[in-house]
Formats: C-alpha cells, sequence, structure tokens
C-alpha cells in the first residue's frame, strides 16, 4: 500500500465519490465541494497570472495599447452593482460582436462551403450513398414549411424527412454509445489508480 | 441481490448498486488478470499517425492541450503517444492551453522527455494558458509572439531558439488539437480555414469524436483519435503498448457488459409490458 500522503488523499475523495452511487452523504458532498473548489481556484490562478503576464506585464514593458483592454476588462466589474452596470455593457457588446464576427468569418466557408463540397461525391459506393442521402433526409426534416401543404412535393418532403429522423436517431446512437466509452474510460482511470498506485493489487 | 425496486416506477427490476458492482468487477478483473484482446487500428487513426510520420526533423507543430481534468482519462494517453511519436522524430513542439486546467499537462509530459536529454526552448516550448477561447485561437494563431509573449516559465518566448521564424501558425507545419469540449475540432477547423497550408490532426473525447466524422470525410482535418480506444490504436500502429492499451481489455469487457444491460433491460421491458397485456 502506498506511503504518498497526495495518493491517500487521492484515493479517499475518489472513494467519496464513488459513495455517491450508493446514496448521497456527507463524504460525497465534501469531495464535491472539494473539486468545484479547487478547480475554481485554479481557474483564478490561472487567469490571474495571465493578467499579470499579457497585461500588467506588458504595460510595464512599455506597450501602453494593453492599457485599453486592461480597463476594458475592468469595466466588466461593474455589472456588480445596478448603479454601474452600464459600464459593463461596452466590453460586454464588443466580446459579443467580437466573438461572433471571428466564429462567422471561418464559419462560412469551414462549415457550409467545404461540407456542402464533401456531400457532393459520385454514387458509386454504398457509403457514397449513405452520405449523399441521409444528408438530404436530414436537411428535409428541418424544413417546416413544407410539410403540410397535402402536395406530392409535400408528401415526398415528409418521407425523406421522417427518414432523416432515423438518420439522426442512428447518430444520436452512435454519440451515446461514444459517451457510454468515455464514461467507461474514466471508470478504468480511476480504478487503475485506486488498486495499481494506491493498493498495489495491479502489477 | 438482484431483484430489487426500481428507482422510477416502483416496478421490480435489476438494483442500480448491483449494475455498479458487475461494471466494477467487469474492469477490475480484466486490469488484475489481462487478457490481451487484440486492438484493430481505424482509418482516420492510421491516417493521423502517417501524416505525424510524414513530418521531418526540425518541423515545428503547435499542440493544443484543451481537455480538463474530467478528461484527462480519456485523452492524456492519446497526448502521450502523439508527444511521443513527434519527439521520436525530432519534430519541435510549440504547445498552448485554452483550458485553464489544460495548462498542466504539457509540463507533466515535458519534463518526462527532459529527462530523456530533450531540451526545453529547443525542442519543445510551452506557451502557457491562453484565455478567450476561439477569440485567443484566432490571435494566437495570427500571432503567436503578440498573443502569448511570454511561455509558461515567464520568459519572453522570442528569447527561446525554438520560436526563431515563428510568427503565425502558418508557419508551423501542423496543427495538432487536444479537445474535451470548447475549444474543440469544429472552433480550430473554423479558425484554421485562412491557413491552407496547415494540416489539422485532432485527439479528442470519445464523446464528441463523432462530430469530427464531417470534416474527415471533407478533408478539413486529417486523422482523428478518438478518446482511449483511439489512444490504444494509435499506440499499436507506433508498435508499443502503453498506457492506454493496458486499459483495453477492461473497456471491451465494460462495453460487453453494457450490451448485455441493454439486451437484459430490453427483455424486461417487453417481458413485462406483455404479462401487463395479459
Amino acid at each position: 500500500m502506498s506511503t504518498d500522503l497526495g495518493i491517500w488523499l487521492s484515493a479517499l475523495l475518489s472513494l467519496a465519490a464513488f459513495s455517491f452511487l450508493i446514496k448521497e452523504n456527507k463524504f460525497y458532498n465534501i469531495a464535491e465541494s472539494a473539486f468545484i473548489g479547487v478547480g475554481t481556484g485554479y481557474a483564478f490562478v490561472m487567469a490571474w497570472s495571465n493578467i499579470q503576464s499579457k497585461g500588467f506585464g506588458q504595460i510595464a514593458q512599455g506597450d501602453y495599447l494593453t492599457i485599453v483592454p486592461v480597463l476594458l476588462g475592468l469595466c466588466l466589474f461593474g455589472k456588480m452593482s445596478k448603479s454601474t452596470a452600464w459600464i459593463g455593457r461596452y466590453p460586454a457588446a464588443m466580446l459579443m460582436g467580437m466573438g461572433s464576427a471571428i466564429a462567422i468569418r471561418g464559419a462560412v466557408q469551414s462549415e457550409l462551403v467545404r461540407q456542402i463540397a464533401a456531400t457532393c461525391v459520385p454514387l458509386n459506393s454504398v457509403n457514397n450513398i449513405i452520405v449523399v442521402v441521409g444528408t438530404l433526409a436530414t436537411v428535409s426534416y428541418f424544413l417546416f414549411s413544407m410539410k403540410s401543404t397535402g402536395s406530392q412535393l409535400s408528401g415526398g418532403i415528409n418521407a425523406l424527412s421522417k427518414l432523416g429522423r432515423w438518420v439522426m436517431m442512428v447518430s444520436f446512437g452512435a454519440a451515446f454509445a461514444n459517451a457510454t466509452m468515455q464514461r467507461c474510460a474514466q471508470l478504468i482511470d480511476r480504478l487503475r489508480f485506486l488498486f495499481e498506485e494506491w493498493i498495489y493489487l495491479i502489477r | 441481490m438482484g431483484a430489487a425496486p426500481n428507482d422510477n416506477t416502483g416496478k421490480k427490476g435489476i438494483s442500480r448498486q448491483f449494475m455498479y458492482l458487475l461494471t466494477v468487477l467487469a474492469i477490475l478483473l480484466p486490469l488484475v488478470f489481462p487478457v490481451g484482446m487484440p486492438v484493430s487500428v481505424t482509418p482516420w487513426v492510421e491516417k493521423g499517425y502517417q501524416h505525424v510520420e510524414k513530418l521531418n526533423p526540425g518541423d515545428k507543430v503547435l499542440i493544443s492541450f484543451d481537455y480538463s481534468a474530467s478528461g484527462a482519462a480519456d485523452i492524456h494517453p492519446a497526448a502521450e503517444a502523439i508527444f511521443k511519436h513527434l519527439m521520436d522524430k525530432d519534430v519541435k513542439v510549440i504547445t498552448v492551453a485554452f483550458v485553464a486546467e489544460g495548462n498542466r499537462f504539457p509540463g507533466m509530459l515535458m519534463s518526462a522527455w527532459e529527462e530523456q536529454g530533450k531540451v526545453y526552448g529547443e525542442d519543445f516550448i510551452h506557451l502557457g494558458f491562453l484565455s478567450g477561447h476561439e477569440t485567443g485561437l484566432a490571435a494566437l494563431f495570427a500571432d503567436i509572439p503578440g498573443a502569448a509573449p511570454v511561455d509558461s516559465r515567464g520568459n519572453p518566448v522570442t528569447s527561446y531558439p525554438i520560436m526563431d521564424g515563428v510568427k503565425t501558425v502558418a508557419d508551423c507545419k501542423m496543427f495538432i488539437g487536444l479537445s474535451g469540449g470548447n475549444p474543440g475540432p469544429q472552433q480550430y477547423v473554423r479558425q484554421l480555414e485562412p491557413y491552407q497550408g496547415v494540416e489539422i490532426f485532432t485527439a479528442c473525447t470519445a464523446a464528441i469524436a463523432p462530430t469530427v466524422e464531417p470534416y474527415l470525410a471533407s478533408g478539413q482535418i486529417v486523422g482523428l483519435v478518438g478518446g482511449l480506444k483511439g489512444a490504444a490504436e494509435y499506440e499499436t500502429v507506433m508498435g508499443y503498448a502503453g498506457k492506454a492499451s493496458a486499459n483495453m481489455d477492461a473497456q471491451s469487457f465494460a462495453h460487453l457488459l453494457v450490451i448485455g444491460f441493454i439486451v437484459a433491460g430490453n427483455i424486461i421491458h417487453f417481458t413485462s409490458k406483455k404479462n401487463e397485456g395479459n
């Protein structure tokens, strides 16, 4: 069995977290609070060191333009009081506007043009047929304006959208299976730690 | 022990605790008594490996460690395998983290390689944590020394030989994104769109791996290592058995058990429905 205090602490906290599987209890609550506290503390330290090195540090070295983002960042604290909340709207507006613009800039080409191009494939293999039909069927599921007109066209789109629902269910199933696989990996990691590094059962 | 009231319906079923116990046993027994089940390599892992293999000694690669402690069990083995591959090929590695907790992982890998003779600042460098997620990515790609003027050790990045000639991400041959969510493959592809010469290779948690498939099909991402299984595949194709391969028996048995649970659950559901009908 390990004599390392850090491993003992980690092992006991792991067991406390696992105890939730029986029922919620004080040990689990302690582990949960410790996890949230440590995570928040770590994130705060990282953010502070980031501000120091990339904010104040740069100003101290003569990069006075950095004062602008630092001031805008400080303005966000205005939201802590109702009377000064308006000050925080300016940096918040900039954050949202710039964030959206940066995301949209690459999205049109990478997620629209290139993805459409990737579905324009010759129908010479089962895989390609599944890609093309599956994509069309899924997109048709989201055509809400043409489904209830009673025409032959709307009947065809209805049938295609039903297929689209099945395609989405298959993809959700794959996503769920992968999520299960990830949870298994996390459990394996913890059990390996407990039985390998703590009580030396695994060699 | 097996039959107990179901928590939601009050009907008789398999108790949750019994299922947890079976799951723990299904994982623990293969860990203690490994059977060495074979690991098949998927094409996307093979392709990713081949693209790394094509890199020349001295080429520069940017790696982003965007996963937290909760995702580490699934991604860190892949990070170890890919980092080992890059070190074996004498590729220069620049690392960064856009998730605060991800900041600690490059240091863990680098200290192990420093013990084996690799030099910080020459063979690899860690730029530290950068806030802003996608906007941070965009800023770094456009101006690496500008977005990260000092490294994780507090020194100017331009003082290190590895950073000679590195201005933007276009000066790197490849970008490797290790992601547990956001930023992830979608953000990498979006922000690297203007830099067509930079190949994107990603390792991510198994949960988000299916969302990467469209980018693989379109050629926007050259390879995918999905979760612990992907890491085991990467180790297999590299020809060594690391942490991920050692866990594959347990993973396989756990999956078999989950399949068993699903089958049993359906049988119980339909049998009880039939009995209710009668």
